[in-house]
């Protein structure tokens, strides 16, 4: 889809969408099923990173909020309103590298491969993201994304399969490092 | 023999694949819809305490967590035998006509209407919502906007939480609401009310009013004569939350209706060789295969199946839509039906668009009715449960059709058994049949399928708005749309790809 490959351009919201100054303020935000196996290392990561990130300050003084979240397009988009940065982090299952895999990308580079971005029932986030831009809504500069390379299989159950788990400290430095 | 794969369909998660098979003339021969099932989330929930289903059953689905969380506690209330407090049904029924109000708003605006509004030759990278937003204006689209955001402020306000909502438990709600909430829930459903009958006009306007959307709507391409079901109150109108489900046939004759424990006298799964799909049929009425008639035990759900299935709406407004529905599309026309004879069912598929949008009506003046109640401030929420566990069924209307838990448990309350009937399973049966049925109307030997015959394929998919998600999201959500058409021999002789 054409519009997949923009990054959508800077904007601030309306008044009303950026209450308490969220201006300075980022969000970490974990996607995935957590009891679908390998597709929960979203949450794995983002729950690693919520106390560190606890007491973390942004440089304009605003907080890292650290949440996760199970759906993806206009849901996703709307969880993003009043943060100044995004970091996602997401399994992906593009069957051409281990299991395992860490990665960061951009928002246009996960097109198609990313797993949560999007929702069937309404938009992928590029859509999401163009339509809340044209609403003025306060939505990130910029969405990063760190991926991990899923497993084979998807099946019901709480844990990871060992290579993706062995990687959830990995992602965890590399949203860090995209933090800092 | 030829295949073509509609490989995922776009705007549906990927987990929908359509198959279409041509014969050696090159016409099509056969279609069917292909799902690649995930197993196994009956069989995580077993020894499981029953009481944590509300909570599990709502992430299996990023797309309708309140349907599941609902269901669940409606069916963990039956396996207590405890019937929650008045105030307790009228606020799981409050969250629960917001949640439509959302969902049949999003479904609308972003997955229908850009077949509908921006119409099914325009481009692919305007057929979204952004397209709609575009075609008509910021207005429309920020009321969109608001009409989500206006849902989920309801949703979060009565279950806790915006997303996936934590207060039904068996017996009753966690927590009650106070005036101040009353009267701002009041305040959005008359914004929600003006905001459907706005959305009603739009249809008027845009798609009634179009010849060629309208010859669409009557004609017999999106036409299948199946059954119907939905759920319905004890004056036999459309009912979400809690009813009996009525079945129709496809000349309108009611054959029955049945309570949530009685829905596997009702409902079979047949299951067919060339297919892992198990397709949810009539059992009174038999498999015949998947054709429509009365003597097929096809049957659909959702918004079209609803309105058919019932005999009008319990709102006002949204009962005064119904009527104009059937004398427009109906078969009886303006007149009524015969003496002692139901009023006979709209069958095109496309129609299913508007009976969404009767239900967001409706959804909207139920939410107002609900929030005027003056129970609905009780703090009278729960009925702590007393007896022993042992089994129960829990059935509700989901925005894509009936939703049906099944638990039972040990004397603990510890899960031994669990079955999830999703909407869109009801659905399999007739999704083949429209997607056969078009195909075959427009794919014609020899000539090219180009991506607006596809989309018009898509279209009778779409209307349905299938949700394979109820597992799972592990599949990318927006997926290149690839059709390879081959020959007899197998090789390929055409490829549409559409990024």
């Amino acid at each position: 889809m054409e519009t997949a490959a923009k990054q959508p351009a800077r904007r601030h919201g309306a008044p009303d969408e950026r209450q308490g100054d969220p201006g300075e303020a980022a969000i970490v935000l974990g996607l995935g099923n957590p009891c679908l196996g390998d597709d929960g290392v979203g949450w794995r990561v983002a729950e690693l990173l919520r106390d560190r990130l606890a007491a973390r300050q942004e440089p304009g003084g605003g907080a890292v909020e650290v949440d996760c979240l199970a759906v993806g397009g206009l849901r996703l988009m709307e969880r993003l309103v009043g943060y100044r940065r995004a970091v996602l982090i997401d399994a992906i299952a593009t069957g051409r590298q281990p299991a395992g895999t860490v990665a960061a990308r951009t928002l246009a580079s996960v097109a198609g491969i990313s797993t949560h971005l999007g929702s069937s029932h309404d938009a992928s986030l590029a859509v999401a993201l163009a339509v809340g831009e044209a609403y003025g809504a306060a939505l990130p500069d910029e969405v990063l994304l760190v991926t991990v390379e899923a497993g084979p299989s998807f099946e019901f159950g709480e844990t990871l399969s060992p290579p993706v788990a062995a990687a959830v400290p990995r992602a965890a430095e590399r949203v860090l490092e995209l933090l800092s | 023999m030829s295949v073509i794969t509609i490989d995922p369909v776009t705007r549906l998660e990927g987990h929908g694949r359509i198959e279409i098979r041509l014969d050696e003339a090159g016409a099509v021969r056969d279609a069917w819809l292909q799902v690649p099932e995930l197993r196994g989330f009956e069989r995580f929930c077993l020894g499981r305490p029953v009481e944590e289903m509300p909570i599990l059953t709502n992430r299996i689905c990023g797309v309708c967590p309140e349907a599941h969380h609902i269901a669940s506690a409606k069916a963990a209330d039956a396996v207590y035998g405890v019937e929650p407090p008045r105030p307790a049904r009228l606020l799981r029924e409050l969250l629960y006509s917001a949640f439509f109000f959302a969902d049949h708003t999003t479904h609308f605006y972003a997955l229908g209407g850009p077949d509908l509004l921006v119409g099914p030759d325009a481009p692919v990278a305007e057929r979204n919502l952004l397209g709609v937003v575009h075609r008509l204006g910021l207005e429309i689209g920020g009321n969109v906007i608001q009409a989500r955001k206006s849902g989920h402020a309801v949703v979060a306000i009565i279950g806790g939480r915006a997303v996936h909502p934590c207060t039904a438990v068996p017996g009753g709600q966690t927590k009650g609401i106070g005036e101040k909430e009353r009267a701002e829930i009041e305040r959005i459903g008359r914004w929600a009310v003006e905001f459907a009958q706005g959305s009603l006009r739009l249809f008027d306007e845009l798609v009634l009013g179009d010849p060629a959307y309208r010859a669409l709507l009557e004609g017999e391409t999106y036409a299948d004569r199946t059954y119907y079901l939905g759920l319905v109150d004890e004056q036999n109108r459309v009912a979400f939350y809690d009813g009996s489900a009525s079945v129709v046939a496809p000349d309108g004759e009611r054959i029955g209706s049945y309570t949530a424990p009685e829905y596997t006298d009702w409902i079979a799964e047949r299951v067919e060789p060339w297919t892992y799909l198990k397709f949810p049929y009539l059992r009174k009425v038999g498999w015949k295969g998947l054709v429509g008639g009365k003597d097929s035990g096809v049957y659909c759900v959702g918004p079209l199946a609803r309105l058919n299935a019932a005999d009008g709406m319990a709102t006002s407004l949204a009962q005064a839509e119904y009527e104009r529905f059937y004398a427009t599309l109906g078969p009886d026309g303006g007149s009524a039906a015969a003496p002692g004879r139901r009023r006979r069912p709209v069958h095109n598929r496309l129609a299913m668009h508007w009976a969404r949008l009767i239900e967001l009506l409706y959804a909207a003046e139920r939410m107002v009715e609900l929030a005027t109640d003056p129970g609905i401030t009780s703090q009278d929420v729960r009925r702590v449960p007393d007896r022993p566990p042992s089994e129960g069924v829990g059935m509700v209307e989901a925005p894509r059709g009936t939703l049906v838990h099944h638990y039972r448990t040990d004397a603990r309350g510890v899960l031994t058994a669990v079955n999830l009937l999703v909407g869109t399973t009801n659905n399999y049966a007739p999704i083949s049949m429209s997607v056969a049925r078009v195909a075959r109307d427009l794919i014609r030997p020899g000539a090219e399928v180009g991506e607006s015959l596809l989309n018009r394929i898509e279209m009778a998919f779409r209307a349905y708005d299938p949700c394979f998600g109820c597992a799972t999201h592990a599949l990318p959500g927006q997926m290149p749309l690839e059709v390879t058409i081959r020959d007899a021999g197998g090789e390929v002789v055409q490829t549409v790809r559409r990024d």
